[in-house]
C-alpha cells in the first residue's frame, strides 16, 4: 500500500471519532498555543525593554556616589554623599566626553490653586537635555544663565500638567506654582514621551540644580552625574577617563576602593535583556511541559484506539496488511493530530500574544523560528508518542486480534 | 493446489503440551469444493488457521500451488494471504462505518491496485453476488445474509487460489444459509477452489467432499456422492443507483 492511501485511511478512522480526534488534539493545541503565545509575549518584554533603556539617552554613562566604608558596613550604592559640584568640572569634554550633567533629585509636593501633586522634582544644568534628548513642547529649558543665579523656574512634564492644572493642553507658562512652599515660575513644557512608571521623564519637574540644592535639599549634594560618550565605541575610554579624573579629585589612593560607581547603559540593557531572556525561556519551558503532557495524551488516546480495533487490525492482516502497513496507519494519525493541533495552537498563540500585547498595553513579537520549533516540536511528539502504539498494533497476531470480542 | 504433509500443531500451556493436530496429511485439487467437518476441539479450527496462512505448522510442510508456506514470515505471509487466499468468516468481519463497496476494496488496497481499478472490480465483484444495489451502504444497514455476501465479494475479488470459509452459515437463517451456499456453489462451478469448515451436516451436503476431524488427526475422508444443491434464486437486491 503506497503512502498517500495510508494517509487517506488514516484520515477516515480520525473522521469517524470526531469528538475523541477533537479532545485529544486539545492538548497539542494548548501546548504549542502556549508556547508560542509565552514566547511571543517573552520576546515583546525583551524589546520594550531594550527600547526604554535606549530611550534613557544614548550612550550614556551614569556615575553614582557610594559606596561607603566607614567602620566595616558597607552601605549600598549612592549610600553617602561623596559626589559634588567640582566634580562635574573635573571631567574634561573631549574626544570620550561630549557633555555632563549633574543631577540632585527630591520628592515634592506641587501646588497651583487648587491642583496638587506629589512628583520628583529634578535639579539639573542645560546639558541634561543634550544627553536625553529631552525636547521642549512649549517654552524654553533651563539655562547656564538660571543655574548661575539659582533662578526659581521649572520645567514641568506633561503628566505634572494635567495632575495640577487639570487639562494636558493648559496654558501655564509664566504661571507661579508651590513646590514643598517654594514658588517656581513655569518656564516650559516638556515633549510627552510615553513612559510610565517608576522615574517617568513625563512625572517629573525639572529645575536649576543650584535653586534645589539651595532651596529643598538645604545641601550642596550631587546625586548622581550623567555623562554621555561621544559614541557607543568611546564609552569605555570614557568610563576610564571620568574614573582616573574622579580618582585624582577624591584622592583615592592605589588599592583603595573607589567611593563612586560608574555605570554603563550597555551593562544595565545587557542586564536586563538577560533577566528577560531567563523569563522567556522559564515560560516556554512551562509552556513545553504542556505540549509534552499534549504528546501524552496522544498516546493514550492512541492506545485506547488499538485496542479499540483489534478487531479491525485483525480483518486488515486477515487479508493482507503487512505489519508496516499497520504500523504507518495508526502512526499517521498520531502524526496528523499532533499537526493538525499543533497548526491550530500556532494560529492561537499568535491570537493569545497579540490580545496579550493589547491588555498589558506593550508590543509582542512572534518569530518564525519559535512556530518552526512549536511545528517541528508538535510533528517530533506525534512521531514520539505514536510509535509505541502503532508498534503495539503492527506486531499483533492476526488469529488473536480476530477472536478479540 | 494444497499439499499437507505431516502437519502438526502443539501448543504448550506451561509444561502441558496440546497437539492440536497431530501429523495431518490432506491434498486439495484444483476446484475442488471441500468441507472440513468435526466436534469442537478435533483441530478443524487449527487447520483452518493453518490452511489460510494465519498461523504457521509447528512441524510439517505446507505446499500452496507448489511454494512451501509453512516456514514463511509474518509479513511474507500476509503476502500469502493477500495473494491467493480469500476468506470468509462465520461473523463476517467487515470494518464497521466503512460502506460495502470499501470493504471490497480493502485487500486490493493491501495489493496495491490502483483506485479507480479498485471501484470498478470491488462494484462487478459486488454484482455477482447480487449486490449490485447496495454498493454504498455500511454493515449496519445491511442484513446478515446480504453482510455474508459482501464478505464473499471480498473474498473473491482478488482471484484468489482457494476460498477458505469458517462456518459462513453459523450466524445465518436457514434461508439466508441457503443463499450464501448458493453462492458457493455456483463459485465453485466457475472453477473455484473452496474449503469450508462447518460443523453442520447439511451445509456439508452442499460440497462434493467432506473432511472429518477427530482428535488432531483425519477420521475420515469421503466423496459426496450427490451433493445437494441449493435452490435458492440468487435474487438482486435493490436497484441499482
Amino acid at each position: 500500500m503506497n503512502f498517500l492511501e495510508s494517509i487517506r485511511v488514516s484520515l477516515r478512522a480520525l473522521r469517524a471519532n470526531k469528538l475523541r480526534s477533537a479532545l485529544t488534539m486539545l492538548g497539542m493545541i494548548i501546548g504549542v498555543a502556549a508556547v508560542i503565545a509565552m514566547v511571543g509575549i517573552g520576546n515583546g518584554a525583551t524589546a520594550s525593554i531594550t527600547s526604554q533603556i535606549q530611550g534613557l539617552g544614548s550612550n550614556l554613562l551614569t556615575i553614582s556616589s557610594g559606596q561607603s566604608n566607614s567602620g566595616g558596613v558597607r552601605g549600598g550604592m549612592g549610600s553617602s554623599d561623596t559626589l559634588k559640584m567640582t566634580d562635574v568640572d573635573k571631567i574634561q569634554i573631549g574626544t570620550a566626553v561630549k557633555a555632563v550633567a549633574p543631577v540632585a533629585n527630591t520628592n515634592g509636593q506641587v501646588v497651583f490653586g487648587s491642583g496638587n501633586t506629589s512628583t520628583t522634582i529634578m535639579g539639573t544644568t542645560q546639558d541634561y537635555q543634550e544627553i536625553k534628548n529631552v525636547t521642549v513642547a512649549t517654552g524654553r529649558y533651563i539655562t547656564t544663565d538660571d543655574v548661575d543665579k539659582g533662578a526659581r523656574v521649572a520645567v514641568l512634564g506633561p503628566t505634572v500638567v494635567t495632575d495640577l492644572f487639570g487639562d494636558a493642553n493648559a496654558s501655564v507658562i509664566g504661571k507661579v506654582i508651590k513646590i514643598n512652599n517654594v514658588p517656581f515660575q513655569v518656564i516650559g513644557v516638556t515633549t510627552a514621551t510615553g513612559s510610565t512608571g517608576f522615574m517617568s521623564s513625563d512625572d517629573m519637574i525639572t529645575a536649576p540644580i543650584s535653586t534645589i540644592q539651595e532651596r529643598l535639599l538645604g545641601k550642596k549634594t550631587v546625586r548622581n552625574i550623567l555623562v554621555s560618550a561621544t559614541s557607543a565605541d568611546q564609552m569605555q575610554a570614557a568610563q576610564n577617563q571620568i574614573t582616573a579624573e574622579l580618582e585624582r579629585a577624591h584622592k583615592i589612593q592605589a588599592g583603595q576602593s573607589d567611593d563612586f560607581t560608574i555605570q554603563n547603559q550597555a551593562d544595565m540593557l545587557q542586564t536586563m535583556t538577560g533577566v528577560t531572556q531567563t523569563l522567556t525561556m522559564l515560560l516556554g519551558g512551562i509552556a513545553g511541559i504542556s505540549l509534552l503532557v499534549g504528546g501524552i495524551g496522544i498516546m493514550n488516546i492512541m492506545l485506547v484506539s488499538v485496542t479499540e480495533r483489534t478487531r479491525e487490525i485483525g480483518i486488515r492482516k486477515a487479508i493482507g496488511a503487512k505489519g508496516m502497513d499497520i504500523m504507518l496507519q495508526f502512526l499517521i494519525e498520531a502524526i496528523v493530530l499532533s499537526i493538525l493541533g499543533g497548526g491550530i495552537g500556532i494560529v492561537l498563540g499568535f491570537g493569545g500574544s497579540t490580545l496579550a500585547g493589547k491588555a498589558l498595553k506593550m508590543s509582542t513579537s512572534i518569530s518564525p523560528m519559535s512556530v518552526l520549533v512549536a511545528f517541528g516540536f508538535s510533528a517530533a511528539i506525534g512521531i514520539i508518542f505514536g510509535v509505541f502504539p502503532a508498534r503495539k498494533a503492527a506486531s499483533m497476531d492476526p488469529i488473536d486480534a480476530l477472536r478479540y470480542e | 493446489m494444497i499439499d499437507l504433509k505431516g502437519i502438526k500443531k502443539i501448543y504448550a500451556n506451561g509444561d502441558i503440551q496440546v497437539a492440536a493436530l497431530a501429523g495431518v496429511d490432506l491434498h486439495v485439487g484444483a476446484s475442488e469444493f471441500v468441507s472440513i467437518m468435526g466436534p469442537s476441539g478435533s483441530g478443524k479450527s487449527s487447520m483452518m488457521n493453518i490452511l489460510g496462512c494465519l498461523d504457521t505448522p509447528t512441524e510439517g510442510e505446507y505446499f500452496l500451488d507448489g511454494t512451501d508456506v509453512a516456514k514463511a514470515s509474518g509479513d511474507q505471509l500476509s503476502v500469502i494471504r493477500n495473494r491467493k487466499i480469500g476468506f470468509v468468516f462465520q461473523g463476517f468481519n467487515l470494518l464497521p462505518r466503512t460502506t460495502a463497496v470499501e470493504n471490497v476494496e480493502l485487500p486490493m488496497l493491501y495489493a496495491g491496485v490502483p483506485s479507480k481499478e479498485r471501484r470498478t472490480r470491488a462494484i462487478a465483484a459486488l454484482e455477482s453476488v447480487g449486490l449490485g444495489g447496495r454498493v454504498y451502504h455500511k454493515p449496519k444497514e445491511l442484513s446478515g445474509g446480504q453482510q455474508q455476501r459482501v464478505a464473499i465479494a471480498r473474498a473473491l475479488v482478488t482471484k484468489p487460489s482457494i476460498i477458505l470459509a469458517d462456518e459462513p452459515t453459523g450466524n445465518l437463517d436457514s434461508k439466508s444459509s441457503e443463499e450464501v451456499m448458493a453462492i458457493f456453489q455456483r463459485l465453485h462451478e466457475s472453477g473455484n477452489t473452496i474449503v469450508l469448515v462447518t460443523h453442520e451436516p447439511d451445509i456439508a451436503e452442499f460440497t462434493e467432499r467432506i473432511v472429518h476431524f477427530r482428535d488432531g488427526n483425519i477420521e475420515g475422508d469421503e466423496k459426496v456422492a450427490n451433493p445437494r444443491k441449493a435452490r435458492a434464486q440468487i435474487v438482486e437486491e435493490g436497484v441499482a443507483k
